[in-house]
């Protein structure tokens, strides 16, 4: 990877990480596991964490996925 | 004609690689500008969280960056403008400085010029942890006008070890740092423009 798309792939780090701040906790707990946690979480996994069922996580995830996209596009990114 | 798929679904495929998109999916994408947006997002996102742990380019490169960067007439969105800081004053070497805007007693105070501006750091103990400091700054540009939401990085032996976001009035704050010498990397993402001070010794009066 170049020195540019370094930068560049740091100040999208940060991006994101910027918007998740902005959700609020379930979501960016939520997106935060999802993101981040390798391997990933299974949705019991998830659930448990959250005190959600498991059934709502599919649901949930794509709300806050949604969320973020508005936030993150509102950055311009 | 095949419904858009959730973010949630283009999220696990973009996790599973976009060739393992369904064939139906991907033709729908391909004929869909919305699903298409979305798949591109999502590939970015995917890309971004991918970036860990953050390395610092090398010396030579962050070099060779800075001068590409200065030929650049306008700086644009998709553009980024380097430009390291010049030191001024240091209240160490020079204990008037300390004394200005208040400082605290025990504040090792750092003045730096920028392009088009300047940039003031103040090192303190830290209250969080004993031995450690609390580095605050704040970026001003000619005229004293602040440059609100910038993205501040400690860097130190090519690691991130410290983040931070500035708030309206360009002041941001690292706190519990160990003292010791370290880069920080002061991005203004609407801009695009960069400011790095290339040795930034950590260490507060009577600490």
């Amino acid at each position: 990877m170049s020195a540019d798309e370094s930068i560049v792939r740091t100040e999208q780090r940060f991006q994101v990480e910027r918007g998740l701040e902005q959700l609020d906790d379930r979501c960016r707990r939520l997106l935060t596991m999802l993101f981040f946690s390798d391997p990933a979480p299974s949705y019991d996994d998830i659930a448990e964490q959250l005190g959600m069922s498991a059934g709502s996580v599919g649901p949930t995830r794509a709300r806050c996925l949604a969320k973020l996209k508005r936030i993150l596009r509102g950055m311009g990114f | 004609m095949t419904d858009c798929p959730s973010l949630d679904e283009l999220f696990d495929h973009v996790r599973g690689g976009v060739e393992r998109l369904p064939g139906v999916v991907r033709e729908h994408t391909a004929s869909c500008s919305s699903c298409r947006d979305s798949l591109e997002w999502m590939e970015r996102i995917i890309e971004a969280i991918d970036q860990a742990p953050l390395e610092a380019p090398s010396e030579g490169a962050v070099a060779r960056v800075i001068d590409l960067a200065r030929e650049m007439p306008v700086a644009t969105r998709k553009e980024r403008r380097w430009s390291l800081a010049r030191l001024l004053g240091d209240a160490l070497d020079q204990p008037a400085l300390a004394g200005v805007r208040g400082s605290a007693e025990h504040a090792h105070r750092l003045l730096f010029e920028t392009d088009d501006g300047h940039l003031d750091l103040e090192i303190t103990p830290s209250e969080i942890e004993t031995g450690k400091c609390r580095v605050m700054g704040q970026l001003l540009q000619t005229g004293q006008q602040p440059i609100g939401d910038l993205l501040a990085i400690l860097w130190r032996s090519g690691i991130v070890v410290s983040r931070a976001i500035g708030n309206d009035v360009g002041t941001f704050v690292f706190e519990a740092v160990q003292p010791g010498d370290y880069k920080l990397d002061m991005w203004d993402p609407s801009s695009g423009q960069g400011v790095r001070i290339e040795r930034l010794t950590v260490s507060a009066r009577g600490s």
